[in-house]
């Protein structure tokens, strides 16, 4: 122990008496620990911390599976019948569910509201805070309506008042009683505020509606793989009973915290593989650092050895000074990674799940300790050998020999710089490439126009709350009516040039709808939808296409242009017949030789009218899911027509104003015609932009390690170089004296420089070409082998690296050739 | 001028001053010398007394503080650097105390260098060199790396690198300075051999049994020449 002491008192002395070296040093090191545990703050947090409910690895998500392999939703009737025969649950429970708007609490809000079937709390273990659950008796058609409301909701909305009798909640035209406030930060799925009986409302018939996410909890004695086995059976006989009226061949069952991270998983791979190269390049350069240290130490060392320290004392001081430095680096990289987390999780794109969950805790502490051990390990033992090798003693013979030392005994230090530029080459080429998938997105021609629009998203109440029953038309004409008077007044206020809207704006998450539509002659209209869906088993007469609710003007805002035919205008009332748009790839794909104008389709399925429509015109593709996917085929339809699908409403006016403006009239017009609807604003760039969040926010990470990494290499290989230089100034003298031009000693330095670069870029391109395959999923329009950033990087650290080099090369071409008549 | 009487080397007057925290040394002191093509100088000296300062400046690798330096007539102090690099290459052939051989490059590649930076062909270089390392007899280690020779071996060695470009004049700094007598007496012999062969030698010495091999011994004392020998065995 005493011995040790003096070891730990011995290093601090050391790294005192080499001020520059202890903060370079410990910087890079801090940087390499504090991008890596921030990086690794977020991966724990959002894919490895266990879900906070009781025995979270027990929780699943299942899916049907379709024998084309397809995961979807669960159809009701389905569920019905798998929760009936499977053994493998101690729980199961579907959900569906959507954002409301709530009145009744201390002001109208916009929440997401979950229709949750019996078993959802148990499956998810959790249970009321306050008040109570929902009891069987709450669990049945025709109950009095209750809901519970999550703690956040409670808190804002009902002032956390404990006695929830006083409130009366009005959602889709129900008023509901609250019955029960859940715990605090609890919100499955998907940041619900309200949670509703699924058995108050009727159910439904159709195998083919997949309208339900259906989780479960496994019992203690079931596995998934047997789970999974017993799911596939029961599909398997589902399909046998039903045939065509079922989609379901298999079902998929995952764990739900897989699920839930399934989609940013290999974003947050790439993050920490890249983040994981950074830490590599940058004790790449500490162990450089260290290098130059020991060989400077090497007097100190042999005074020592001749004392009669044996090597083991020796590697222990080395081990200590090792620890002292990774062990003051391990606690600033701590104190980094507490700014780095709060960065990231502020800059992290909001579809990012569980973000909530991420902080830099204790498993995370807990990580940076194991970093910190395992980097003094490698670094002390690394240095230690390398100082007391036999190597050492050579050079300290050196200076007695006769020849001069070469850039041969640099050997180690250029390794160690080759493995860094190979690294970095890497990491750059994966920013590249997230560059230029990045580029490739934003110069796809997205098929609709971004700029001078003003997105305002409602929530009307639902007009299809009592299916199968449709609404009146009295119903829908006040919706119509309400709508169109929104419409009017949004067209007076100063500065508007044109107001449209509709159930769909293109970029927004989720809000396209798709099913099966049927091509029929007038005539042949489906008397219901039993009919209809019988009719859907003849293939010739069957498509599929995304159903969208529109006004006559949502084309012109958006600038999606008529191809041929007409837009929707004053004709199309709701008694008219129900006219149709629609767009060029359903034309091409169901009409390619033919004029679809005039051809009428059954699309009733979608909202219940089973009137047909006639296509009227044809207008331009618009990617309506994400820039990244093709036009889907799509039929729109006109909102005056067709008002059920209006619950949720986006309405966009273009506007050459500055949005503020627009959106203070929009509000005002809103309260006056309908104080009970809380709008949504955003301007269409905004959506645009935050559909390129995710990508954005990889590639800048990326691009910042990349970064980082590059000018850690070039440091490296500038220190590599200038140490050679330095220890070369004999070397270059005589060279010089013999002849050596300034140009010869500069080609000889920098051609030493490139030699090392050249290598470090071609194991670069090897690594590269071995790892981007598996970032293939994140990138776009561009390969994984895109020869133009491997040749761009390439030219990039090349350049860089001889930029690191020319600064050396110069000092060497001014070396004095008196240095060769020195003799010392 | 120069060439008509011979004369290789002409010194008028050179001082030189070096300037260190406010201390001025002066090295050398009015310098008059000239050196005719085939003689064998040897300087010598005490310690400090600007040996090889002199040799510095006769070698191009530092220029005087005053004083007219000619080179085979030509006036050294209006060269720039790229032309004193060029006649260093081509015209002077060092050899040092230190021998200052490249540890990395293989004694074949070391005699090479001055061909090498001359820009020669590789034919003529490797004809150049093993005719070089023939005369000092090291023709045979063609492939070692300095560290695998013994000094006097790595100072022939060295020898042949100063030879190989065939330059008008060998300078050489304590040749045998760092080798034992035996060695050191067999590279003196080797400059005696290259000497009698029409080679221009200025040699620095402080051994005074080195310094009578030579045809002139200069003498410096405080950076001035005090007395000159010419021996009686003076050359054809
Ligand atoms: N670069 C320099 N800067 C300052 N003073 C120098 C420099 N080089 C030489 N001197 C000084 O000039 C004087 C002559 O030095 P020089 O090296 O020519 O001596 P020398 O005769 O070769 O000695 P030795 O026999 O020990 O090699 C000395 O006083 C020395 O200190
Ligand atoms: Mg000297």
């Amino acid at each position: 122990m005493g011995i040790l002491w003096l070891d730990l008192r011995h290093a601090l002395r050391q790294l005192r008496h080499r001020p520059g070296f202890t903060a370079i040093t410990v910087l890079t090191l801090a940087l390499g620990i504090g991008a890596t545990t921030a990086i690794f703050s977020v991966v724990y947090g959002v894919l490895l911390r266990p879900l906070s409910y009781p025995k979270p690895e027990q929780i699943v998500r299942l899916w049907e599976v379709d024998p084309a392999g397809h995961r979807m939703n669960f159809a009701e009737p389905n569920f019905v019948d798998l929760r009936a025969a499977s053994n493998s649950f101690a729980a199961i429970t579907e959900t569906g569910g959507d954002e409301v708007t709530v009145t009744g609490g201390a002001a109208p809000t916009r929440v997401n509201a979950a229709v949750v079937s019996q078993d959802f709390f148990k499956v998810l273990g959790v249970s009321p805070v306050a008040g109570r659950g929902f009891s069987p008796e709450d669990q049945r058609q025709g109950a009095a309506p209750v809901l519970l409301v999550s703690h956040a909701y409670w808190q804002q909305y009902l002032g956390g008042a404990p006695d929830l009798s006083r409130f009366k909640l009005v959602a889709d035209n129900h008023v509901f009683s609250v019955i029960g406030v859940m715990p605090q930060n609890f919100s499955f799925p998907d940041n619900t505020a309200l949670w509703v009986p699924r058995d108050f409302f009727p159910p439904d018939t159709s195998r083919t509606a997949h309208n339900w996410v259906v989780f479960g909890r496994l019992t203690d004695r079931a596995s998934l793989p047997q789970a999974r086995a017993e799911l596939d059976a029961i599909a398997h006989r589902l399909k046998q009973q039903y045939g065509q009226d079922t989609d379901m061949s298999a079902a998929s069952i995952i764990r739900l915290q897989d699920a839930m991270t399934a989609q940013v998983r290999p974003a947050l791979f790439l993050l920490l593989g890249a983040v994981g190269f950074l830490l590599l390049v940058a004790c790449a350069n500490v162990a450089n650092l260290l290098l130059a240290q020991s060989a400077a130490r090497q007097r100190e060392l042999a005074i020592r050895a001749a004392l009669g320290a044996d090597r083991h004392t020796l590697v222990r001081q080395f081990l200590v000074e090792s620890f002292v430095l990774c062990g003051i680096s391990g606690a600033l990289g701590v104190i980094a990674a507490r700014w780095g987390v709060d960065l990231l999780v502020a800059l992290a794109p909001k579809d990012l799940p569980r973000l909530d969950s991420v902080s830099t805790n204790l498993p995370v502490l807990f990580f940076v300790l194991c970093l910190t051990i395992l980097l003094s390990v490698a670094l002390g033992i690394f240095t230690a050998v390398r100082a007391t090798s036999g190597d050492v003693r050579e050079a300290l013979a050196e200076g007695g020999r006769q020849q001069i030392s070469g850039p041969r005994s640099q050997r180690f230090g250029r390794t160690i710089v080759v493995a860094q530029l190979a690294t970095t080459m890497i990491l750059l080429v994966g920013a590249g490439l997230l560059g230029r998938s990045l580029l490739r997105v934003l110069s796809v021609d997205p098929g609709f126009r971004t700029e001078h629009i003003v997105t305002m998203d409602l929530a009307f109440p639902a007009l299809d709350h009592a299916l199968p029953e449709l609404p009146s038309d009295a119903e829908k004409a006040a919706r119509v009516h309400e709508i169109d008077e929104l419409f009017a007044r949004l067209r007076g206020v100063p500065g508007v040039e044109s107001v449209a809207g509709g159930d769909t704006l293109p970029l927004v998450d989720n809000s396209v709808s798709n099913g099966g539509f049927l091509i029929l002659r007038p005539g042949q209209q489906p008397q219901s939808i039993e009919d209809f869906e019988k009719l859907g088993h003849n293939p010739s007469i069957t498509g599929y296409a995304d159903y969208c609710v529109a006004s006559d003007d949502y084309f012109r805002v958006l600038g999606i242009p008529l191809l041929r035919g007409r837009f929707f205008d004053g004709r199309d009332t709701l008694d008219a017949p129900h006219a149709a748009l629609i767009n060029e790839a359903l034309a091409r794909k169901r009409w390619p030789n033919e004029d679809p104008l005039g051809k009428t389709i059954e699309f009733g399925n979608m909202d219940g009218d089973l009137r047909l429509l006639t296509i009227v015109g044809v207008v331009g593709d618009a990617r309506n899911r994400s820039l990244e996917t093709r036009p889907d085929p799509t039929i729109y339809v006109d909102y005056r027509q067709r008002p059920m699908r209006t619950t949720s409403f986006i309405v966009v006016v273009r506007t050459a104003q500055p949005p503020a403006s627009v959106i203070a009239a929009a509000r005002e017009i809103l309260r006056d015609i309908d104080p009970n609807l809380p709008p949504h604003f955003q301007t269409f760039a905004q959506v645009f932009a935050s559909s390129l969040a995710s990508r954005r926010f990889n590639l800048m990470l990326v691009g910042a390690f990349a970064a980082a990494a590059l000018l850690l290499a070039a440091a490296g290989i500038y220190g590599v170089m200038a140490y050679s230089v330095a220890r070369r100034t004999r070397e270059l003298g005589v060279r010089i004296a013999l002849g050596a031009t300034a140009g010869d000693v500069l080609r000889l330095v920098l051609g030493q420089g490139l030699g090392t670069t050249a290598i470090g870029v071609a194991i670069g391109v090897a690594g590269s070409l071995a790892l981007t395959g598996m970032i293939r999923s994140l990138l776009f329009g561009v390969s994984a082998f895109d020869p133009l950033t491997l040749a761009a990087v390439t030219l990039l650290l090349a350049a860089v690296s001889l930029f690191a080099c020319w600064i050396p090369a110069r000092r060497a071409t001014r070396v004095d050739p008196l240095e060769a008549l020195r003799y010392e | 001028m120069a060439d008509a009487n011979g004369t290789l080397i002409k010194m008028e007057g050179v001082k030189k001053v070096f300037y260190t925290d406010e201390v001025e040394t002066h090295a050398l002191e009015e310098i008059h010398l000239e050196i005719k093509k085939g003689q064998y100088i040897s300087i010598a000296g005490p310690s400090g007394c600007g040996k090889s300062t002199l040799l510095s400046i006769l070698g191009l690798l530092d220029s005087p503080s005053g004083g007219s330096y000619w080179l085979n007539g030509q006036p050294v102090a209006e060269l720039s650097t790229s032309e004193r690099t060029r006649i260093r290459n081509r015209e002077i052939g060092f050899i040092f105390q230190a021998f200052n051989l490249i540890g990395d490059l293989t004694v074949y590649e070391n005699v090479e260098l001055p061909l090498t930076y001359r820009g020669s062909g590789a034919a003529e270089r490797k004809q150049k060199v093993q005719n070089a390392l023939e005369r000092v007899g090291m023709a045979h280690r063609l492939r070692h790396y300095p560290s695998q020779l013994s000094g006097g071996q790595q100072q022939r060695v060295a020898v042949a690198r100063a030879l190989v470009g065939d330059p008008l004049i060998l300078m050489a700094d304590e040749p045998t300075g760092n080798l034992d007598s035996k060695n050191g007496e067999a590279v003196m012999e080797l400059l005696r051999d290259l000497h009698r062969n029409g080679a221009t030698i200025c040699m620095v010495t402080h051994d005074q049994r080195y310094a009578n091999f030579a045809d002139r011994s200069i003498h410096l004392f405080d950076g001035r020449i005090t007395e000159e020998t010419q021996e009686a065995h003076a050359s054809a």
